[in-house]
């Protein structure tokens, strides 16, 4: 130890030494001090931006505190406004209150076995507001712990998404009404299938009988009988075959489009040739003449489309005129859609009969003058507008008929549907 | 050269005696017995009830919508019988149906034919079945050579 008494020297030197220790202290407290405002500046800016998230976050947010056992702690305001409850009713309420009833037990057990295992859990949840209106809301409920990993409190952030969920619940609502919809015509197109059966066996077979047996009689008892008989047999005999030929094209009209139509890149060229062979002997006999240019390709069944060329041009050359049968077939492109024209010099259709013409059995003749059951025309429209085109028929300068129908340049099921905005 | 037995099983007496009478204009080569169901063709066949006595047949002609039985049964279960199974079958159905001459054919028909529906078509349709089948084709129990 240094006595100051005993040694002036020494005391000079000490004081010296003193006031720089003094200084130096000083001098180090102003720095602590500087150190500690730096400090403190940093944990206002610090606290400041928590402020700030948190205002963001209640903004965005519908936010809540429970403690383990599931009580209220904390709400923000967006939960008391979506759930309509003011803070002092929810504060000290279990999260029950809010519970719609929607899920099972087991969804709620999962859910706080994670968090009670200090995972975050995320899921989507049903609530029942104050009035017992429902909302759902996107939640994610994180665990907060005590040092010793304990859970101490549950934050959970949800966003409100009834407005998705009622979109979610009407699409799905749509896709089972969809699905309804598609068993219907699946069950009726298997009904339609059974009626052609029994159109083609059930109905068939006694007709059958019914002709044979007249046509025996016809042919065993002719003249064995008085006249009259034997044409009254006659005309059993010719009302059993109609019937039979009728049933068989009302089979014929039924089949078309229900064996689904193949759409398929078609030359028309290919097809109209298609159906010209089909029709040889028809040609032949009436020396017809048929022309046509630059034919399209266009997207349809082939099958189908030969049809509708093959009848048109049927009844050009079965309704011919005193002249030869000329045919003319042309192609206009449209905007979506190929317009097809057929047009004759046949004996033609009055204005009146243009819609009538295209309806099963119509017919605009007599047996004797003109054989058929008034089916082509028929078969030429379903089939048209099972490709979701048009059928009609046009005024033209010479005597004769103008056939148009349209099929559509791409396959389109939407416009098909009337779907489109 | 013996006769052969031709089984008729058809619900329709008129195609049956049609079609019988057809037949039979091939003067006195077949004999021809006929059944109105499918359970009666089985037990004819299987030569049970009343039918005990009955001639196994050479050649079936079967109709294939029948009560009680129907057709595609009764091909069914002859094509599943080691003894039956060799008779020949020619359906003969009004039905064109494409599902019933495929699935005929499956349960084993020796041919299908659609029963015409005008007389002409219809005579001319057995005549053939007759000419092919009793005059032309050698049948399981024919033993001429």
């Amino acid at each position: 130890m240094v006595s100051l008494a005993n040694s002036p020297d020494v005391q000079q030197i000490d004081l010296h030494e003193v006031i720089r220790k003094l200084e130096q202290e000083v001098a180090g407290r102003e720095e602590a001090e500087q150190a500690l405002k730096r400090g403190l500046a940093i944990s206002e800016a610090a606290l400041k931006e928590l402020a700030d998230q948190k205002f963001a976050l209640d903004q965005h947010a519908i936010v809540a505190v429970t403690d383990v056992r599931g009580t209220i702690t904390y709400v923000n305001e967006k939960f008391c406004a979506i759930s309509q409850y003011s803070r002092d009713e929810l504060i000290g309420q279990n999260h029950r209150i809010l519970n719609s009833g929607h899920h099972s037990r087991e969804f709620f057990e999962q859910m706080y076995h994670t968090i009670a295992n200090g995972m975050t859990w995320c899921g989507e949840i049903k609530n029942r507001a104050k009035d017992g209106s429902i909302y759902w809301v996107d939640a994610t409920i994180v665990p907060t712990s005590t040092a010793d990993g304990k859970p101490c409190q549950y934050v959970s952030i949800r966003a409100d998404i009834t407005k998705r969920k009622l979109v979610e619940q009407a699409l799905a609502g749509q896709a089972l009404e969809l699905c309804r919809r598609d068993e219907e015509l699946a069950r009726s197109n298997v009904e339609l299938e059974q009626f052609a059966y029994v159109a083609s066996h059930d109905l068939q077979e006694p007709l059958r009988t019914i002709a044979n047996y007249t046509q025996l009689l016809a042919e065993r008892y002719h003249g064995k009988l008085d006249e009259q008989a034997d044409k009254y047999i006659a005309y059993a005999v010719d009302g059993a075959v109609r019937m039979q030929s009728l049933i068989r094209d009302l089979l014929k009209f039924s089949r078309v489009g229900k064996a689904e139509i193949e759409l398929r890149t078609t030359d028309c060229r290919t097809v109209v040739e298609e159906a010209l062979r089909n029709l040889r002997a028809a040609v032949k006999e009436s020396g017809a003449v048929v022309n046509w240019n630059g034919l399209p390709m266009v997207l349809a069944d082939p099958g189908q489309l030969t049809q509708v060329f093959q009848n048109l041009i049927a009844n050009a050359i079965k309704f011919h005129g005193v002249e030869t049968p000329l045919i003319q077939i042309d192609s206009e492109k449209k905007e979506h859609a190929w317009v097809l024209t057929v047009s004759d010099n046949s004996i033609g259709i009055p204005t009146e009969s243009w819609q009538d013409v295209f309806v099963i059995f119509r017919r605009l003749h007599t047996r004797t003058e003109y054989a058929g059951n008034g089916i082509g025309l028929s078969i030429c429209k379903k089939i048209v507008e099972g490709h979701g085109g048009k059928i009609w028929i046009e005024a033209q300068a010479t005597p004769g008929c103008r056939f148009k129908f349209t099929l559509p340049s791409k396959p389109s099921p939407q416009t098909s549907l009337g779907a489109q905005a | 050269m013996r006769t052969t037995e031709i089984l008729l099983v058809d619900d329709n007496p008129a195609d049956t005696d049609l079609t019988s009478e057809v037949l039979s204009r091939n003067g006195g080569l077949s004999h021809i017995h006929s059944v109105i169901n499918g359970v009666e063709a089985i037990a004819f066949l299987r030569r049970e009830g009343k039918y005990a006595n009955a001639i196994l047949p050479d050649f079936v002609i079967l109709d294939l919508n029948l009560p009680k039985k129907d057709g595609r049964a009764v091909l069914a279960e002859v094509k599943a019988d080691p003894v039956l199974r060799k008779i020949p079958i020619a359906v003969f159905s009004t039905s064109e149906a494409q599902q019933d001459i495929l699935r005929s054919y499956e349960l084993g028909a020796n041919c299908y034919v659609s029963k015409p529906g005008n007389l002409k078509d219809f005579i001319s349709a057995v005549t053939r079945i007759g000419q092919f089948w009793v005059g032309l084709a050698h049948l399981p129990r024919e033993e001429k050579r």
